[in-house]
């Protein structure tokens, strides 16, 4: 039993040191952990849709406007954009490392409404019968190739021959750009606009407008926040330094207060950083700055739990029972505690994670995660290690726990 | 025991206290006001690092010259080179406009970050983050009447309004600027007051079934309290040891996430003992002594 139980504890510990250099040289706080833009720099910006002439907000026309800005995020080359709906009429666009916000939101909140109408201002075709839209050059110009879609092609081809020789006006957002006159019947569903453009790259712009479509509904900037990446970086360094600082100082007292006890705290601890860690990146979470306020509550807890079970056996022991009575009966006391504190915690959280908008919603995922591995840790890891403690027979030396 | 401390005679002293610093809060809060940031009225901030140091009357003769009004100029951590300038809602171009005045007029910088805001989204947060609040409070209501009583319950809410009471009380008094990360603060300090309120009742429910009747209810609230105390003191100070290490060498913004946080554990901590549990000692003495009366009558 004795040496089963001392087995056990160094082999744990063993396991623990190898899990935290392997920790330490895959370091995913680095590589594979996702942060917010208030942590490595970038642009967010939220648009208000407001309902434009015959198109009213609503779910469907919010999740076309989020397709169309989807489709020209992508365009802009931004790695690792997140579109989101806020509330039932907003959108939130980040765009990590974007160098030029002003210009590129602008971009993206843009319409473009392509109009093709008859002699007499009858509208043939719009934007919705294309296909596809490519910019290139032809005759010296600039141009965008217009192909329309199947629906498209019929209507092109019976007002070619409706309006043979008659000119064919091009509507870009209600102004007339030219007025080509039709020289033959077009059956193939291909089109030129020639426009003025001063240059290739106006052009594509025009083409991927046209391209991703027209949104529904009209954008309008409420809020934008740019942080340089250096701001960024030099916050995450500043917040690293003081967590390492924050946690080897718990480390230290845990071992000061509580002695051997306190080192199986720091296990404990060690053990639930890791699964935090491994949590917040296997379910791809994006840490912002109140999420790592929600993470510190919760590591406050996964010391007070500790604090809470070592504080119950001490007790115990100077009420004169055997260590091993005094660990079963202390642990038994402090966990009915902590798991009422735990729970209040989890369901707050959840609440707030289903309710809250914005960065509340941070705060409360890291604080849920932080709490279920907060549980786990103290029932399992101090619960089951400090009795190996107990049954080694180190804790007949009163010393260790009383301190 | 080594020790034995009188927590809950002298309640009255307790609640005189709380209730001065309430009243002080309160005072603070309607009187001088929470200092807003841009989150919540909406405007401009621009943060600029000037390779060489300025002062804040070159940058506001600029800004009166473009006619931006209302401007607050702020310089941060040491040395006059790191500036946060905050402006009323200014439009991209007259940005643009400023930023090269400043440029050749004060000197030379790197823009570090620009917020233009508005005010709709910090408001928006906050109500629905109070929203969500009123909501986890009836949540944990329940539960503490289900697995305390709800003595318990209602006890525990009203010391925890205390503690967020004071703390908002106290950054409205010493004017912190008021940024979205606030409201995480005043959850956070939400969070850590309940949790504490219920380790402290835990002891008193505990001890309740082995109370003899001939014994005061006051002296075994008393020796709970007293048992938990080494726990509190303990805990509090890991987390204090911990906001301290934020305080000293984190950036700015959570600078002022850790001295809020600071205030609520602080008082967290303190109202557990000295609020919470007088409050559910006199309620429960009255409630019993009201039975008794209605059982002597019958």
């Amino acid at each position: 039993m004795r040496q089963k139980s001392m087995a056990k504890f160094f082999a744990l510990v063993a396991v623990i040191i190898a899990a935290l250099y392997y920790f330490l040289q895959v370091n995913p706080i680095a590589h594979h952990l996702r942060y917010g833009l208030d942590l490595k720099g970038g642009v967010t910006a939220t648009y208000q849709a407001q309902p434009s002439p015959g198109q009213p907000v609503n779910k469907e026309t919010m999740a076309r406007a989020m397709s169309i800005l989807g489709f020209r995020v992508n365009a802009l080359g931004v790695s690792e954009p997140v579109i989101e709906q806020v509330g039932s009429n907003q959108i939130t666009v980040d765009l990590p490392g974007v160098k030029n916000p002003e210009q590129a939101l602008k971009f993206l909140g843009q319409t473009a409404i392509l109009q093709i109408k008859s002699p007499s201002g009858h509208v043939l075709l719009s934007g919705g019968d294309l296909s596809s839209a490519k910019a290139g050059i032809a005759g010296g110009q600039y141009v965008v190739n217009l192909t329309f879609n199947a629906k498209g092609t019929t209507i092109f081809a019976a007002a070619t021959k409706k309006y043979l020789g008659k000119p064919l006006p091009i509507y870009l957002n209600g102004k007339l750009v030219e007025a080509p006159v039709v020289r033959s019947v077009i059956p193939d569903g291909k089109a030129q606009l020639t426009g003025n453009f001063s240059s290739l790259k106006s052009a594509q712009k025009t083409a991927l407008l046209l391209q991703s479509g027209a949104l529904p509904v009209n954008l309008k900037v409420l809020d934008v926040r740019t942080v340089s990446a250096t701001l960024g970086a030099a916050s995450v360094v500043a917040s690293k330094v003081a967590a390492v600082i924050a946690i080897a100082l718990i480390g230290v007292i845990m071992v000061f207060w509580y002695r051997l006890a306190g080192f199986v705290a720091d296990m404990a601890l060690v053990i639930y950083l890791l699964l935090v860690v491994g949590a917040l990146w296997a379910i791809h979470a994006v840490i912002t700055v109140p999420g790592i306020a929600g993470l510190i509550l919760s590591v406050g807890m996964a010391v007070d739990a500790n604090v809470i079970i070592f504080s119950r056996i001490r007790e115990e022991i100077i009420n004169g029972k055997t260590p091993r009575a005094s660990v079963a009966a202390g642990f038994r006391h402090a966990i009915r505690a902590i798991l009422d504190s735990h729970v209040t915690t989890f369901v707050s959280s959840l609440i707030l994670f289903f309710l809250g908008t914005g960065e509340v919603k941070g705060f409360a995922l890291t604080l849920m995660i932080g709490t279920g591995v907060s549980l786990l840790t103290a029932v399992s890891v101090t619960g089951v290690v400090i009795r190996w403690v107990a049954d080694a027979g180190w804790a007949k030396v009163r010393q260790i726990f009383v301190g | 025991m080594r020790y034995h401390f009188e927590f809950v005679r002298p309640w009255k002293t307790w609640f005189i206290v709380s209730g001065l610093l309430v009243i002080l809060a309160l005072g603070a809060f309607f009187i001088r006001g929470l200092n807003y940031g841009i989150d919540f009225t909406g405007g401009t901030q621009m943060n600029l690092r000037f390779t060489h140091p300025v002062t804040a009357t070159a940058i506001k003769t600029v800004l009166t010259r473009d006619h931006i009004y209302g401007s607050t100029v702020v310089f941060v951590g040491k040395g006059s080179q790191n500036v946060l300038i905050t402006t009323p809602t200014i439009s991209e171009h007259e940005r643009t406009a400023l930023l090269s005045q400043l440029g050749s007029k004060v000197g030379h910088f790197h823009e570090i970050s620009t917020s233009r805001v508005s005010s709709i989204i910090g408001r928006q947060t906050e109500r629905t983050a109070l929203i969500a609040v009123l909501l986890a409070i009836v949540a944990i209501i329940a539960y503490i009447a289900i697995r305390f009583e709800w003595r318990f319950a209602l006890s525990g809410i009203i010391a925890m309004i205390h503690d967020v009471i004071i703390t908002v009380g106290l950054i409205a008094l010493i004017h912190i600027q008021i940024t979205e990360y606030f409201i995480m603060a005043v959850l956070t300090i939400f969070g850590y007051s309940i949790t504490d309120k219920i380790i402290v009742f835990d002891r008193i429910r505990e001890n309740l079934p082995k109370k003899k009747k001939q014994d005061a209810l006051e002296d075994l609230v008393n020796k709970s309290l007293n048992q938990v105390l080494v726990r509190s003191i303990n805990t509090s100070t890991t987390v204090i040891i911990a906001l301290l290490a934020l305080l000293i060498f984190a950036g700015t913004s959570i600078r002022d996430f850790a001295l809020t946080m600071l205030f609520g554990v602080i008082f967290g901590t303190y109202s557990s003992i000295f609020i919470a549990s007088p409050i559910w000692l006199l309620w429960r003495k009255r409630d019993l002594s009201n039975k008794r009366k209605r059982t002597a009558s019958a």
